[in-house]
């Protein structure tokens, strides 16, 4: 867990700055893309559900604090997303990127729509808006595809790495169990 | 204690905390912003740095996309830009114009004994080009045989030829051309001719310059009253060199007036007593 910990947070943070420093200077259709997400539900992915809460829970903490939004959003959502990825039995007969890319997609999706939805809840709820309306059609084809797009590019980056440390540990326990 | 290694237990443990400090932060005023806003502290030169690497990247793409658009813009500038060069052409032609005319009013309101008309230089002489030129008024303006013609600057020459609607002007430069003038220094009397022009220079001889006379480069001579012809005072020129010839003194003068550059001339006629 040290390791992982030890790879993750600085990377996290390095993704993190990127993320809301240098990507919204090079918007792609008016999209972001969520480096930090992606790589939280990666590692989940690869990981397991308990790693995928801490990671959650860090990468989170990173984005609130480098955008100085309320502190804790981010992390609740990484978090619970991290959680339920980590489910995926991959090591089983999950082990294949395009899988890997279909659930961290779907997650990305899903954080996209439950983001717009508690914004949109935020803003009734604090008098902003008259009344409470969304427009999914045009948040869907102008935000979330594009953003899709953008972190589906940036995801195979991040799955490689992922891999390869999870592929580094693996062989590190085996080479203590051979040891031992 | 064994439910605590439960995953959906600690899931709840940390949606729990995250709440609170979500509902904790939620209120502006909270010490908890002081906290991480001093951790963020720190990466912020990192931030910066890449934002400004991102608004270079973001102009070039920019530039790279609207690439059309610009070049049109710019190819507009530049046709907008040859537009206000030629209007200020035109404005700083207007502006030197004015200054030459203002200036030979002024002229005529001092040589109150003279009618003074304002003429055009509209052909030139195909031989003596700068020496002999017509103008655009004649006698039905008032334009007499041997009225002055000057500009602002000086002395151009006399009529020497009228027509009803066109003079023709000799300048002083002509070599037929001969006038008294007045060193301005000295009050000496000089005269002044006309000289064959054939180099660059534009230039009148003032001949038979006595030893005594104290003559230096640089010195103005003007008209003078002896001279029937021209008002006392008008500007011919300056002594630009000094020549000893065969025990003879004489030095070339530079005349006041560009004849090069003659478009708008002053007709002084004398008025009829």
């Amino acid at each position: 867990m040290g390791k992982k910990l030890a790879i993750f947070i600085p990377l996290m943070i390095v993704f993190g700055v990127l993320q809301t420093s240098l990507f919204p200077k090079m918007m792609l259709l008016n999209a972001i893309p969520n480096l930090v997400f992606v790589t939280v539900c990666t590692a989940a992915y690869f990981f397991g559900s308990e790693d995928g809460l801490l990671f959650g829970i860090v990468g989170g903490l990173i984005l609130d604090i480098l955008t100085e939004y309320i502190l804790g959003t981010n992390a609740l959502l990484f978090a619970v997303t991290g959680f339920m990825i980590g489910f995926f039995p991959r090591k089983n007969f999950w082990d294949k990127m395009p899988i890997a890319l279909g659930i961290v997609m779907g997650a990305v999706f899903s954080e996209q729509m439950i983001s717009y939805l508690l914004e949109r809840i935020g803003l009734y709820l604090s008098g902003a808006i008259p009344d409470f309306s969304m427009n999914l059609g045009g948040v869907l084809l102008q935000k979330v595809l594009p953003g899709l797009l953008y972190d589906a590019i940036i995801f195979l980056p991040i799955y490689f790495t992922c891999r390869s440390v999870d592929r580094h540990i693996d062989r590190g326990k085996k080479l203590m169990a051979d040891f031992s | 204690m064994k439910f605590l290694k439960s995953k959906w237990v600690k899931l709840c443990i940390v949606c729990v905390v995250l709440i609170g400090v979500i509902l904790f932060s939620a209120n502006p005023n909270s010490p908890i912003h002081f906290i991480y806003k001093g951790i963020s502290v720190p990466l912020q030169p990192l931030q910066s740095f890449f934002s400004g690497v991102g608004n270079r990247f973001s102009k070039a793409a920019d530039y790279f996309f609207h690439y059309d658009t610009i070049e049109q813009t710019y190819q507009q500038i530049e046709e907008e830009n040859d537009q206000l060069k030629s209007e200020r052409q035109d404005i700083e032609a207007l502006q030197e114009e004015n200054e030459e005319l203002r200036t030979l009013l002024g002229m005529a309101a001092e040589n109150a004994d003279y009618d003074c008309i304002v003429a055009n230089v509209i052909a030139n002489d195909t031989e003596d080009w700068f020496t002999t030129f017509s103008i655009d008024k004649g006698s039905n303006a008032g334009i007499a045989i041997s009225d002055c013609v000057v500009t602002s600057k000086g002395l151009v020459g006399k009529v020497v030829a009228v027509a009803p609607t066109s003079a023709k002007v000799m300048a002083i430069v002509q070599e037929e051309s001969t006038l008294m003038g007045r060193l301005t220094k000295t009050n000496d009397l000089v005269r002044i001719r006309g000289m064959e022009n054939l180099g660059m220079d534009i230039l009148c001889k003032m001949d038979r310059v006595d030893e005594t006379v104290d003559l230096a480069v640089g010195d103005q001579i003007q008209t003078t009253n002896s001279e029937e012809l021209y008002p006392a005072g008008l500007v011919i020129g300056t002594v630009k060199e000094l020549v000893e010839e065969n025990n003879q003194r004489y030095a070339l003068v530079e005349p006041a007036v560009d004849f090069r550059k003659l478009d708008k001339i002053m007709v002084m006629s004398k008025k009829e007593e």
